[in-house]
C-alpha cells in the first residue's frame, strides 16, 4: 500500500515552503527611494477566439527502430485523420518532439518512446453558431478518440480541450492602461495625505505574476511523486470554458511626490 | 449499420453491477472480470457462450437464444467473491459436441474451487460427462482450451492444492477416462492465486502427432500426443506477474494469442513474454526471436507478414523480421479476437469495428455498429454473418451478398492453436 500517512506528514514541510517562497516575498523590505510607489490592478475581457485540443502521437519499443517506425506510422495517420475532416479554420501545430528510454510495469525492459506533442487550433469560434461548435468540437474529439491520440491519457481516451485567445496583446494592452490608471489614482491620493502633489512615473514595473510557484510546485509534485504539468507558454491566455476571459495587471509605479503650491509658495516666503 | 440481431448477454442491472466490481473492495482494486468477453464457440447453426459457467446458445440466424444451462444471476455473485478467473473458462465445439472449462456456477469467484471439463449435445444443451463426477478426474482444476480430436480430448491440469505444477491430461472423449497425464513443469508464481491479474491459461496445437503446449508462463513443451512422452521442450522470456495489488495500482493491459505452426516453423509469443520466437519444430532450434510488446499478442500469417494486435495492430515481415507498418487502435479489453481476410484487419474496439487495409494499415473504414457501450472484443463470420461478442452483447451483421463479403484469407496454411 503506498504511504498515506507519510505524505500526510510531509504536508505541514510543504506549506513551510509555501510560505517561504510564496508569501515572504510579500512582505519584502519596501525600497526607500524618493515618491511614491503604488500598485494599480487593471482587468480587461475578452472572448475566446479559438479553439484548442492537446493531442499526441507517439511510438514506443524496445528496439529504436521499431519505435521510429510506430512514430512515423502515428504521425502520420492522426495528421491524415484530422485533415481529412476537411475544416478550414483547422490548423494542426507541431510542438515538442521528446525521447525517451524508461521502464515501467507495463514494459519492464527499457523502451525507446519518441512522441510529438500537437496542438489542434480551430480559429474564429467566435462567428460559429454554438450548434455549429457544438458539431464541429464532436467531429475533432471523435477523430482523436478514435485515433487514440489523446495527449498523455491516450488510454483513458481523454483529450484535452481548452479555450484560448488567439492575439491576447489587444486584451493585454487594455488592462495595463486600466492598470496605470489605478496606480496614478492611488498616487494622487496618497500625494494629498501627504500634502503634495503627484508627479511623473519614475518607474513602472509589471508585478502580474510576482512567483511562478515553480519551486513550489516541483516540491509538493516531487512529494506525491506525480509529474509537473507543463507550464502554459508566458504571454497565452486560456480557459476551459467558453466566456469572458479576465486578464489582469498588476503594475507596481513609482511616482514623483512634488511640492503643492502652496508649500512651494510658503517655501519662498520663508526664504 | 443495423444489426440483424443482437443478443444482450447481461442485464442492465448485472452490466452495472460488473462496471463497480473492485469499488467495494476498495483501493481501486481491479478484477479482470470487469473486461472479459466471454468464451465463444461457432457452428453453422448457433454461437455458444460460457458465460461464468453459464452455457448458452443462440440461433445465428435469428439471434433467439435456443437453450441454456441456467437463468443468469450474476449481479451479488460477482460482488461476493473475488477468484473469478475469467480466462479460466473455455468452450470448444466438435461436431454435435460442446466441450466446456468451466466451474458450477454455485462456485463462481470461491477460492479453491476447482474448474471442470464436461461434455454437452450442441443442438440442446443436454450434459454429458463431467469431470466432477469420474473418479481419477476429481482431482483436478482443469484449465486451457480443450482440444478434441477424434476420439480424444487434450487439456491441462493441477491437481487441487497444488495450483503451480501444471500437467497435460488425455481423456477419451466418450467417457471421460484419463489415458494419459504428463507433468509439464512448476509456475514460480502460482495461478490460482491471482485475482487481480489475469492468470496464464495453456494454448494447445495439435500437427503431426505432436501436441504443443504454450503455457503462457514461459515454456512450451512438446509432447507425443499418443502416449503423452515429452519430446521437447523451450522455455522463453516471461515476465512474473505481481500478485500484490497496490493502491491506484494501474490496470495492465493483456492479451493472450495461441501459437501459429506454419509448416516446420512455429511463432510463439508468450502472455507475459515481451519476444516473439521462431521455432524449426522439426530440428527442434531456434530460428529467430526478436522484441516486442508484452502487451500484443499474435493473430494470424499471411504470406510473409505475421500480425499481431493488442492496443496496436502490428504487421511485421518474416523475411527481415522488420516492423512494416504500425496502427494505433483505441483499446478497451484484452479479451480480443481480431479478423483477417485476404486483404483486411478487423477490430473490434471499444470505438467500433475497424476495417484496416493489410497492405499499409491505414483505416479503411470504421464501422461503429451496435454496441457501442462495450469494451470491445472478438469478431467471429459464420455463412453471411459477421458477429461481434462483447462483454455485453453478441451482435450479428450481415455480410451482405457472396460478392460484397470479404474473401477469407486463404494465403496462410497456418495451423493456430487453441
Amino acid at each position: 500500500m503506498a504511504s498515506l500517512p507519510t505524505a500526510f506528514r510531509l504536508l505541514p514541510f510543504a506549506f513551510c515552503l509555501y510560505f517561504a517562497f510564496c508569501v515572504l516575498p510579500l512582505f519584502a523590505a519596501a525600497d526607500d527611494e524618493p515618491g511614491i510607489t503604488v500598485t494599480g490592478a487593471g482587468e480587461a475581457r475578452a472572448r475566446p477566439d479559438c479553439l484548442e485540443f492537446d493531442v499526441q502521437a507517439a511510438g514506443a519499443a524496445e528496439l529504436s527502430g521499431d519505435a521510429i517506425v510506430k512514430f512515423h506510422e502515428r504521425l502520420r495517420r492522426v495528421t491524415d485523420a484530422f485533415q481529412k475532416l476537411g475544416i478550414s479554420q483547422l490548423r494542426l501545430e507541431e510542438r515538442d518532439l521528446s525521447i525517451s528510454d524508461v521502464a515501467n510495469e507495463q514494459n519492464p525492459r527499457p523502451h525507446v518512446t519518441i512522441a510529438r506533442a500537437l496542438r489542434i487550433v480551430i480559429t474564429d469560434i467566435h462567428k460559429l453558431p454554438e450548434d455549429d461548435l457544438l458539431s464541429l468540437v464532436g467531429k475533432v474529439m471523435d477523430t482523436a478518440k478514435d485515433m487514440s491520440a489523446g495527449s498523455e491519457q491516450a488510454q483513458q481516451g481523454a483529450v484535452a480541450v481548452r479555450f484560448a485567445l488567439g492575439d491576447p496583446k489587444a486584451v493585454r494592452a487594455e488592462a495595463c492602461k486600466r492598470a496605470f490608471a489605478d496606480a496614478r489614482e492611488e498616487g494622487q491620493r496618497l500625494a494629498q495625505l501627504a500634502g503634495g502633489r503627484l508627479g511623473r512615473a519614475l518607474s513602472v514595473q509589471d508585478v502580474s505574476s510576482t512567483t511562478t510557484n515553480t519551486t513550489v510546485q516541483e516540491t509538493i509534485y516531487a512529494i506525491y511523486g506525480a509529474q509537473l504539468p507543463q507550464p502554459e507558454e508566458p504571454g497565452r491566455i486560456v480557459s476551459n470554458s467558453l466566456k469572458d476571459i479576465p486578464v489582469r495587471v498588476s503594475l507596481r509605479v513609482r511616482f514623483e511626490l512634488l511640492e503643492s503650491p502652496d508649500q512651494a509658495s510658503k517655501t519662498v516666503v520663508e526664504k | 449499420e443495423t444489426p440483424a440481431w443482437q443478443f444482450r448477454i447481461l442485464l442492465p442491472s448485472d452490466a452495472k453491477a460488473f462496471a463497480q466490481i473492485g469499488m467495494n473492495w476498495g483501493w481501486n482494486a481491479h478484477f479482470p472480470v470487469t473486461e472479459m468477453a466471454p468464451a465463444t464457440a461457432l457452428d453453422g447453426e448457433r454461437v455458444y457462450l460460457n458465460y461464468l459457467g453459464y452455457l448458452l446458445a443462440i440461433d445465428l440466424k435469428t439471434g433467439k437464444l435456443q437453450w441454456r444451462s441456467a437463468r443468469l444471476d450474476l449481479g451479488q455473485k460477482v460482488q461476493q467473491n473475488q477468484y473469478h478467473y475469467p480466462e479460466q473458462y473455455n468452450i470448444v465445439v466438435a461436431g454435435d459436441t460442446l466441450w466446456c472449462v468451466t466451474r458450477d456456477v454455485a462456485h463462481l469467484g470461491q477460492h479453491g474451487q476447482p474448474f471442470r471439463i464436461g461434455r454437452w449435445e450442441s443442438a440442446t444443451g443436454k450434459p454429458g460427462w463431467n469431470s466432477q463426477n469420474i473418479g481419477d478426474l476429481q482431482q483436478w482444476n482443469v484449465m486451457g482450451v480443450p482440444l478434441p480430436a477424434g476420439d480424444r480430448v487434450y487439456v491441462t491440469a493441477a491437481k487441487n492444492g497444488q495450483g503451480a505444477e501444471l500437467h497435460a491430461l488425455a481423456l477419451q472423449a466418450s467417457d471421460g477416462k484419463l489415458l494419459w497425464s504428463t507433468q509439464l513443469g512448476t509456475h514460480q508464481a502460482d495461478p490460482t492465486q491471482m485475482w487481480n491479474r489475469r492468470s496464464p491459461q495453456p494454448s494447445l496445437l495439435l500437427s503431426g502427432g505432436k501436441l504443443y503446449i504454450d503455457s503462457h508462463a514461459g515454456a512450451l513443451v512438446v509432447l507425443d500426443a499418443g502416449g503423452g512422452a515429452i519430446d521437447w521442450a523451450f522455455a522463453y522470456d516471461s515476465s512474473m506477474p505481481d500478485n500484490n495489488n497496490w493502491y491506484n495500482q494501474p490496470a495492465g493491459f493483456t492479451t493472450a494469442g495461441p501459437p501459429l505452426l506454419v509448416g516446420n516453423t512455429l511463432y510463439l509469443k508468450g502472455m507475459r513474454s515481451d519476444r516473439l520466437y521462431a521455432l524449426d519444430v522439426a530440428a527442434p532450434k531456434l530460428l529467430w526471436k526478436r522484441p516486442v510488446s508484452e502487451s500484443t499478442m499474435l493473430v494470424g500469417i499471411d504470406g510473409d507478414t505475421l500480425y499481431f494486435s493488442g492496443d496496436e495492430v502490428l504487421a511485421l515481415s518474416l523475411t527481415d523480421q522488420k516492423l512494416k507498418w504500425a496502427s494505433r487502435l483505441p483499446s478497451g479489453t484484452g479479451w480480443l479476437k481480431p479478423l483477417l481476410t485476404a486483404d483486411r484487419f478487423y477490430q473490434f474496439t471499444s470505438r467500433g469495428i475497424f476495417e484496416l487495409d493489410k497492405r499499409n494499415g491505414d483505416t479503411v473504414r470504421l464501422f461503429r455498429g451496435s454496441d457501442l457501450d462495450s469494451l470491445g472484443g472478438m469478431l467471429f463470420t459464420a455463412a453471411d454473418r459477421l458477429l461481434s461478442v462483447s462483454n455485453l452483447a453478441v451482435t450479428a451483421y450481415s455480410l451482405g451478398d457472396a460478392k460484397t463479403r470479404p474473401e477469407a484469407d486463404k494465403s496462410a496454411a497456418a495451423t493456430v492453436g487453441k
